[in-house]
């Protein structure tokens, strides 16, 4: 195909795509007031239909807790894809330690204090977030990712060593695989015992408080430790990719 | 829309501009990592803070970081 000819159908396919962006653009509602009767109906009743402060985990995890299944799993599967891609050739040995990122530590000493001074305030904000999910906003996946965040600041702290001591494969693939098997288990458990798939059977409770909201809580530590281990299985695959490729370039 | 909202808006949108047109990949990394700091702010002014959290947990912390080992992975590659 010459050039002339793509440019052309470039500028006309261009020129259609933005006459319907600018068209759809024209019938947005006004900034801030879109209107719903399903915003309306969870606003005036989820709170005593459920006993969760926090309307967005409410609805994540109860009204549409299914989707949020398959949300879970887009991440599961990446996680997959990605240990896939970076899983070691059989026969290569694992790769001795080698620090990558402290090179010389004296030149990075705060960095290194301060990573690891934050490792554990990191990680227990996010365990924070997870169990306070029908309360504070957030829920299984802003903590879980928040944990999963905390763990990496050890490699920042510590180098690749002591972060593949702390942070195992096994152990991290176990948990992820816990977490999100959790969640389907829970909406089958009340399947068994008479509800509908994931419906909210357990005590309520009393509103704000640590255990209240049902099955909401429970969910949310599931996804808490999938996405956390499920970020940790990430890192791992792609520290340990680095650090594998050191070892075969400079022996 | 208020005029914090306003600002953060402007700003997201320079930041994410100029993250493109950089063409250095270790300097886009940084800048990435900073829009990905301002989005989170920008949700919080418009009352998402569930969202906003993911977004600084992701968006400045984990994506750069996958992104720079990715980098250092394919600088070492032997030629």
């Amino acid at each position: 195909m010459s050039g002339w000819l793509r440019q052309t159908m470039f500028v006309a396919g261009a020129a259609v795509l933005a006459a319907f962006l600018l068209r759809a653009l024209g019938c947005l509602p006004g900034f801030g007031e879109c209107r719903s009767a399903y915003r309306d109906y969870l606003n005036a009743h989820a709170v005593r239909e459920r006993h969760s402060q926090n309307l967005p985990t409410a609805i994540n995890f109860d009204y549409r807790g299914i989707d949020t299944i398959g949300e879970e799993y887009i991440l599961f599967a990446s996680v997959i894809g990605v240990g896939v891609l970076l899983r070691e050739p059989r026969r290569m040995k694992p790769a001795p330690p080698h620090d990558v990122v402290p090179a010389d530590r004296s030149l990075h000493e705060p960095l290194v204090h301060l990573s690891g001074a934050m490792v554990g305030t990191i990680v227990v904000f996010g365990i924070y977030v997870v169990v306070h999910a029908q309360l504070t906003p957030g829920g299984g996946f802003q903590g879980g990712a928040v944990v999963g965040t905390g763990l990496l600041t050890i490699y920042l702290a510590q180098g690749h060593e002591v972060f593949a001591r702390i942070v195992r494969k096994p152990v991290v693939e176990a948990a992820e695989a816990v977490g999100a098997g959790g969640y389907v288990a829970i909406g089958l458990v009340t399947l068994v015992a008479g509800g509908a798939f994931l419906e909210n059977l357990l005590p309520l409770g009393e509103t704000g408080t640590l255990l209240s909201a049902g099955t909401i809580p429970l969910i949310n530590l599931a996804v808490g430790l999938e996405v956390s281990a499920g970020f940790a299985a990430l890192f791992v695959d792609f520290i340990s990719e680095l650090h594998r490729s050191a070892e075969e370039t400079d022996p | 829309m208020t005029p914090i909202q306003f600002v953060l808006l402007c700003l997201v949108a320079i930041g994410g501009t100029v993250a493109v047109l950089t063409r250095d990949p270790r300097r886009q990394v940084l800048l990435v990592g900073l829009n990905g700091l301002l989005l989170s702010l920008l949700f919080l002014a418009l009352q998402a803070p569930d969202v906003a959290l993911a977004e600084l947990a992701v968006g400045s912390v984990g994506v750069p970081l996958m992104i720079l080992i990715a980098l250092a992975r394919i600088e070492r590659r032997p030629k």
